[in-house]
């Protein structure tokens, strides 16, 4: 009965590793199904007999011995595929257990003790090697596959007692029956129990021998700090199935991006192996998720890459793929693939679980960032009004005090007689609160980021001169020197009015801080990109404590003396004007030594020549390009003003005051001015009020070239057109040479009169003609340009609302054209000239005249009052072409 | 006749102090000695070699905070009325002088009326 069930069990294993290999083809699965098998067959045998109480043919019995004397020799064979045995081991044990095998069935029967010693001294031995091989694997295991493989070495070394036992029972006893031969078949049936349990195991069985091992492994990932980063978990995944299925490799790779390469997100090897390097362009696809082992051919990327032969691949969902690679086979790797797997979901929560709480934590710093500068900003903005604060109250203090002290003083009937200086202490206050206050709104415009800049290309030599130039009287009282040196070419790209605060801000300061008699040096350096403006004084220096201070709002240093007479904005906005210009400012200092304020501004794409350098000889005595008068209190100014329109081929006279403008204006009757805005008495606005109302003048075209940035103000006035100091000469010169209409010999003076209507053309001609003037007309503005190139015209009149091509693109038609720019054109307008229009051509055109019924009136009403009218009658250039040239 | 000491760095305002007070109506104040330092260290000289009675205190000198020389004076057994006469009125800046141990506050800009008033009222 005991022999029949041990049968069965050994048929049970038998099969089901059968059924393994021809399902899956699995090599184990066929070696533990040969292992069974002479198992088996002795089983058979002893059944069959006991069924039919005969004994077996001599072959069978013989067969079945040959057999399972083989049968520790497959078991060898099995192990050596889950770890290395050593050839020569391997080869003795053949030929001892095939030696064996012979020397059996060629002996007498019944065996004789000699013959039964050997066979079950070899059996013994292969077993017991084969049992230490299971053993061996099963260190390397954890969980049910190691107590798998601890059962399969129990029921190894089981199999030798067994025999042992009936062995000796037959060589002892032959014949008899004694209790050895129930012995033996009871350790054979717990053999094959432990067989069983070991390749069949139930299902309870399995989960209850992995359960300590999944507690663990899941335990061991659970340790994991709560802050840990996604690559530490996935690190401590590969890890942990490392330790717990012994796999040689672990290797975890994210999802190929578009151009199949892998990422890897963490992997493990042990000695022996390698892990592959970048790139990983492996075909997975190759490799199907069976949840198998798959042998790896030897020149498979992954084989060479790591050193191993077999590959399972496990599909995580929502990572990627775990690759686990073996050099050899292992037992029982289902329990290890499943566990994997759920290690794998379990790393996936946390990874899940970490990234949110790391976007947590990322949002909290920022958040944390975000509420410190804040705090920062609405600090620095507490700051500055308390700065403020201060110091509009300062000069406020002398503007009360000293007006309540006034009140204060015994009044005269409406009079009071106070101290003069008191007079002058409220009103040197009041300048001082206007300067503070304008510093401060320009501080709040680049702020708001709202800082406008009309960028030009500005000569520096002509920017720093200017700036020299007003600041003359202060170095005059200190007796200061000051050096230049300005190469003529070098140019920035800046904002006129902004580049004279840069300037004026750090030249006031090296003037305020530098001892009587002491030096300033202003030096240019032109550089590929940057042109460097260095302003350096022999001054008392800044501690280099105190240098990034001096930037900052209300950071006075120094003496009382020195400090008051400055806003503690200056360097601030300086900063923040060069900043805006795309510059930097640096300063180089030490107390005692003096101060060196480096700014750099963007260099000006094409440097303009100097003045001077244009200035024709003789050209004093050339009267052909026109009278410009130049209205300025600052002779320096009016100098360099002078010199560039001599220079360029204008006669120029000077005026130094409002006064003495306007009565230069009515003498000499000049083609343009060029009006100053600040000075003493009559300012600017008065004089060109004045010229405007005097029906005499008020055709004469009027440029402001001045330090006030009032643009709108001037054109609102009646100016031309609006330049702030340094003025951009080339500008001006295209803006004069627009406006100002050269002289003109009678005989070649000649008009183009382009209008639509039959009517005002006839009417304009025949006034023109009449008056000796060449005219030539046509009615659409194509056939304009057209006309306009093949011949240089002196004056063109032109309707600004024709079909096709309408006066406005005849006037950038013609500004375009090299040929024609600079010719002066009078424009017929609709009588309801938008406001929108009339500023679009402020500039473009020397005069309007509404185009209504009484057009051709208007048009000689304006010849006759403008200077154009003048000009026409007025000849005095005999060679008008040579001079035409120049204009261009 | 009182001693008024008047700690200030700008020279208008020193202008102004010595034309209000020369021209006071209380004569006190009219009368009152107006000795001048331009520094602290200016004005603990004075007080090193001069007895004052008062002193008028600007907060922001050359070098230093005026409120340092108020609470030097704090230690000192016969201590003159120290009256802070300051542009930073905001309050912390008040709270500060008000800690430094300063007796009264003018806040700049102030009326030539209030400033006689004060000082006539910790001379007499």
């Amino acid at each position: 009965m005991v022999t029949l069930i041990t049968g069965v069990l050994i048929a049970a294993v038998f099969l089901r590793a059968l059924g393994g290999f021809l399902r899956h083809r699995d090599p184990v699965q066929r070696d533990i199904a040969l292992i069974f098998l002479p198992t088996l067959a002795v089983y058979a045998n002893a059944a069959v007999r006991e069924l039919t109480h005969r004994p077996l043919p001599v072959a069978a019995s013989a067969t079945a011995t040959a057999l399972l004397l083989i049968q520790p020799y497959l078991t060898l064979r099995l192990t050596a595929r889950l770890g290395r045995v050593p050839r020569w081991l391997d080869v003795g044990l053949l030929v001892l257990l095939l030696g064996s095998i012979a020397a059996v069935t060629a002996a007498p029967r019944p065996l004789s003790t000699g013959y039964l010693v050997l066979v079950t001294a070899t059996f013994t031995v292969t077993e017991a090697i084969a049992g230490w091989m299971l053993l061996r694997a099963a260190g390397r295991r954890s969980g049910a596959a190691r107590v798998r493989l601890r059962l399969a070495a129990a029921a190894t070394y089981v199999f030798p007692v067994m025999l042992l036992l009936l062995v000796t029972a037959a060589a002892r006893y032959p014949g008899e029956r004694v209790w050895l031969q129930p012995a033996g078949r009871l350790v054979g049936l717990a053999g094959a129990l432990l067989y069983l349990l070991a390749f069949v195991p139930p299902g309870w069985m399995r989960r209850m021998m992995s359960a300590t091992v999944w507690y663990e492994a899941t335990e061991d990932l659970q340790r994991l700090p709560a802050d840990v980063s996604t690559g530490q978990i996935w690190r401590r995944f590969v890890h942990v199935v490392h330790d717990t299925t012994g796999t040689d490799v672990v290797l975890l790779l994210g999802e190929a991006d578009a151009g199949g390469r892998l990422e890897r997100i963490a992997a493990v090897c042990r000695s022996g192996t390698r892990l592959p390097h970048a790139p990983l362009e492996f075909d997975l696809a190759g490799l199907a998720a069976t949840r198998q082992p798959v042998p790896l051919r030897a020149d498979h990327p992954l084989a060479q890459a790591t050193g191993a032969r077999l590959a399972t691949v496990l599909r995580i969902e929502g990572v990627g793929t775990a690759l686990l690679l073996d050099r050899y086979r292992a037992l029982f790797s289902i329990d290890d693939l499943r566990l994997t797997g759920v290690l794998g979901t379990q790393a996936r929560v946390l990874a899940e679980r970490g990234a949110v709480l790391a976007e947590q934590r990322d949002l909290a710093a920022r958040l944390a960032d975000s509420v410190a500068a804040l705090t920062h900003a609405s600090q620095a903005k507490s700051d500055f009004l308390a700065g403020m604060s201060h110091e509009l109250r300062t000069p406020l203090n002398a503007i009360i005090g000293f007006s309540d002290l006034m009140r204060a003083e015994p009044a005269e009937d409406d009079r009071r007689s106070v101290p003069a200086e008191w007079v002058d202490h409220i009103h040197n206050s009041g300048r001082h609160l206007l300067g503070l206050i304008n510093d401060i709104l320009d501080l709040a415009k680049v702020e708001a980021g709202r800082l406008e800049l009309g960028l030009e290309s500005i000569s520096l030599d002509t920017a720093v001169g200017e700036v020299i130039t007003t600041l003359r009287p202060l170095t005059d009282r200190k007796g200061l020197q000051v050096y230049l040196d300005v190469p003529p070419t070098a140019a920035v790209r800046a904002d006129p009015l902004r580049l004279r605060q840069i300037l004026d801000n750090l030249l006031s300061n090296a003037i305020k801080f530098t001892p009587d008699g002491g030096l300033i040096a202003v030096t240019v350096t032109p550089e590929a990109e940057e042109v460097s403006i260095t302003v350096a004084d022999s001054g008392i220096g800044i501690a280099p404590e105190d240098q990034e201070r001096v930037f900052e709002e209300f950071q006075q240093l120094g003496p009382a003396a020195q400090r008051k007479a400055g806003t503690g904005l200056g360097l601030a906005l300086t900063r923040r004007l060069v900043e805006a210009h795309g510059g930097t400012i640096g300063l180089a200092s030490a107390p005692g030594e003096g101060s060196r304020f480096t700014v750099r501004l963007p260099v000006a794409d094409a440097p303009q020549a100097a003045p001077g350098g244009e200035a024709a000889p003789g050209a004093d005595s050339s009267p052909g390009r026109g009278r410009v008068l130049i209205i300025d209190d600052d002779a320096r100014a009016a100098e360099l003003l002078e010199a560039y329109l001599t220079g360029a081929g204008y006669q120029v006279r000077t005026a130094s005051s409002g006064e003495a403008g306007l009565t230069e204006a009515g003498a000499w009757r000049p083609d343009a001015i060029l009006l100053d805005v600040i000075m003493p008495g009559l300012d600017g606005w008065d004089v060109i009020r004045r010229l405007k109302r005097d029906e005499a003048l008020s055709t004469i075209p009027v440029f402001f070239a001045t330090i006030v940035d009032d643009r709108r103000a001037g054109l609102a006035l009646g100016a031309t057109d609006f330049f702030v100091k340094p003025v951009d000469h080339d500008a001006l010169l295209a803006q004069l040479a627009r406006h100002v209409v050269p002289a003109l010999s009678q005989e070649q003076a000649s008009v183009l009169v382009v209008d639509r209507d039959d009517h005002t053309r006839a009417v304009v001609e025949r006034q023109l003609s009449e008056a000796g003037i060449i005219v030539v007309t046509c009615d659409d503005g194509p056939e304009g340009l057209r006309l306009s190139r093949d011949r240089r015209f002196d004056l063109i009149i032109c309707d600004l609302q024709m079909p096709d091509v309408d006066g406005f693109a005849l006037l950038s038609g013609l500004d375009g054209e090299p040929s024609t720019r600079g010719i002066p054109v009078l424009a017929l307008t609709a009588p309801d000239l938008s406001a929108a229009d009339r500023r679009r051509l402020t500039g473009k055109v020397i005069g309007t005249v509404p185009r209504n019924s009484a057009a051709a009136d208007g048009v000689r009403e304006w010849i006759d009052l403008a200077a154009v009218a003048n000009s026409l009658t007025d000849a005095r250039d005999p060679h008008p072409d040579s001079t035409r040239e120049e204009v261009e | 006749m009182g001693r008024v000491l008047l700690v200030e760095d700008e020279e208008l305002n020193r202008v102004l102090v010595r034309a209000i007070i020369s021209r006071a109506e209380p004569p006190a104040v009219r009368n009152a000695d107006l000795l001048e330092a331009g520094s602290l260290a200016a004005a603990r000289d004075t007080l090193a070699a001069e007895a004052v009675d008062l002193i008028l205190l600007d907060v922001n000198l050359p070098d230093g905070n005026g409120l340092e020389l108020a609470a030097e004076l704090t230690e000192v057994p016969a201590r003159p009325t120290v009256i802070a006469l300051t542009a930073s009125v905001l309050p912390h800046e008040r709270a500060a002088a008000m800690a430094a141990g300063c007796d009264a506050f003018l806040d700049k800009p102030y009326a030539a009326a209030d400033l006689v008033t004060m000082i006539a009222s910790h001379l007499s």
